[in-house]
């Protein structure tokens, strides 16, 4: 990989990647959760979400539970893949940064 | 867009605590129903055997298994099908070992086999906390503690003490656990 996830690499929509990628296939994790656990306001956390929801990378649910509204959020296959590709490229640059393969 | 290897370390940095922070707190998510229901277990049995210490036996041959079913179910809702077999093991091997242990050791006092019993159970919340997360640890810290005290200060009403304080400590640990 040559070039970074730029839907991924932004802080909070990395953080929030590497929470859902945390979760085991197919488990989904509460709007509510995701906000404590990353220390993020409803807004922002919902906009950042919606930017990986239009990548594809997770997929978010509404329902009811007790008439009250619950929104949960998966990370997809396709998310996945591009959090470790992204991770990956990270690696590789720690490993072999751009200036060395230059020099070399 | 370019990053520098500064900016690599940050973002790998980020994705390591949030991957761990997430798994934690999920692992945490899933023991918290466990404690909750063993927390009620203990509050009934250990109170019923205060106040009835002849039959004292019955309260804990009934809520035992019943726990132990409420166990496997909560495992299968929250992680499938099989996942309850793991926890029967656990069990079957945690009911041996206690009932071995008893017959060696032939203990004089009831309150010796009822204080026994949760020290083991506070040693391997320790124990798993060493690889889970530190609330864990809090959590089999403050029953050990409890429990001794309990046995050691308060021997007349030992029973009591376990049904109020033992029981309460582990439904507030569950409750605890379910937190972010």
């Amino acid at each position: 990989m040559d070039a970074p996830d730029e839907v991924i690499h932004q802080s909070l929509r990395l953080r929030i990647m590497a929470t859902l990628n945390a979760l085991p296939k197919a488990e989904k994790m509460e709007f509510t959760r995701i906000r404590a656990i990353l220390g993020a306001s409803d807004g922002n956390l919902g906009a950042h979400l919606a930017t990986l929801e239009g990548a594809g990378y997770v997929s978010v649910e509404k329902d009811f539970v007790a008439r009250k509204p619950r929104t949960r959020i998966a990370i997809t296959a396709k998310g996945r893949n591009a959090f470790a590709r992204h991770v990956t490229y990270l690696r590789a640059l720690l490993d072999d940064p751009p200036t060395s393969r230059v020099a070399e | 867009m370019s990053l520098s290897r500064e900016d690599a370390a940050e973002a790998l940095r980020l994705v390591t605590q949030a991957g761990q922070r997430s798994a934690t707190l999920r692992r945490y998510q899933g023991a918290a129903p466990h404690l909750i229901l063993w927390g009620c277990v203990y509050a009934v049995a250990y109170t019923f055997g205060y106040f009835r210490p002849q039959q004292a036996w019955l309260a804990w041959a009934i809520l035992v298994p019943a726990a132990a079913i409420g166990d496997a179910l909560i495992a299968r809702r929250d992680r499938g099908a099989n996942s309850w077999r793991p926890f029967l093991a656990i069990f079957t091997l945690f009911v041996a070992f206690i009932v071995s242990t008893g017959a060696i050791m032939q203990p004089r006092d009831p309150a010796q086999m009822s204080a026994f019993i949760p020290l083991v159970v506070a040693t391997v919340y320790v124990a798993l906390g060493m690889a889970i997360g530190r609330r864990f640890v809090i959590t089999g810290v403050a029953l050990g503690a409890l429990t001794l005290t309990g046995f050691f200060a308060l021997h007349s009403i030992f029973m009591l003490w376990m049904g109020i304080v033992g029981g309460a400590a582990l439904i507030l640990g569950g409750f605890w656990l379910k937190r972010v």
